[in-house]
């Protein structure tokens, strides 16, 4: 089953063909065309304290380092920074980087070079989704209504069945 | 274009060879009146010039220093 969703998760064919070549950010000539100006380019902005602060927040919840340098050099490709033979030689180096800038944050984080997957423990952004999901589910709590009060039926006594009893409508 | 699990492979790439450099070693320069200090050996290895070995090299120093003396 999982196999067949894979087969069907890729781009219609010939769907690269339905815009000019030349439209898309990637068919550029890169801005970067070196490996060491594209590191300088990432590097400012991994270790810049005013806009890595998402980054580390990400890196907290127990993202993996890996999957979030292939995202930033995934994303600098398809922006026309750099070609994507670039973005995977600066694949370890940004994801070093990012460990580096964690730990000098003082943050634990994982690297994602582990293979086996432990299903017993629940990861930190899985925790926080689910979270957010009960968030949306819950009504919100409606004050100014007055509380209704249900209204009390008054039981009907059963009869008396004594032989001293009086009957019930002398009372 | 997707770039999955090529991270992790070339970041085990990149600590394997890393770890397969040998350290530079100091070696005294001959002679009688020699004052020269001891030189290291120059890196004739193929990773010597390569500029993202070098800065993957650098970084986890950096990273070695910080995490120096905590636990």
């Amino acid at each position: 089953m999982e196999e067949a969703n894979n087969l069907f998760d890729a781009p219609i064919a010939g769907q690269s063909l339905t815009s000019e070549i030349g439209a898309r950010p990637w068919q550029q000539p890169a801005k970067y065309s070196s490996v060491e100006d594209a590191l300088e380019h990432y590097a400012t902005k991994i270790t810049d304290p005013s806009i890595n602060d998402s980054l580390l927040d990400a890196v907290e919840m127990g993202t993996p380092v890996s999957s979030i340098a292939e995202i930033l050099v995934q994303g600098g490709a398809m922006e026309g920074l750099h070609t994507i033979d670039v973005s995977i030689l600066l694949l370890p180096v940004v994801m070093e980087l990012i460990a580096y800038v964690a730990d000098e944050a003082e943050i634990e984080y994982n690297m994602g070079l582990e293979s086996s997957i432990d299903q017993d423990i629940i990861s930190e952004s899985k925790i926080a989704l689910a979270m957010n999901k009960m968030k949306k589910k819950m009504p919100e709590p409606k004050d100014k209504e007055p509380m209704e009060t249900p209204e009390v039926q008054p039981e009907e006594s059963q009869q008396p069945t004594g032989l001293m009893a009086r009957p019930k409508g002398e009372m | 274009m997707s770039l999955q699990g090529q991270g992790v492979r070339a970041y085990n790439n990149y600590m394997k060879r890393s770890m397969e450099n040998k350290p530079k070693v100091e070696v005294p320069t001959s002679g009688l009146m020699n004052r020269n200090k001891p030189k290291a050996e120059t890196d004739s290895t193929p990773d010597s010039n390569d500029y993202l070995m070098t800065q993957f090299q650098d970084l986890q120093r950096l990273r070695a220093g910080l995490k120096n003396g905590r636990s």
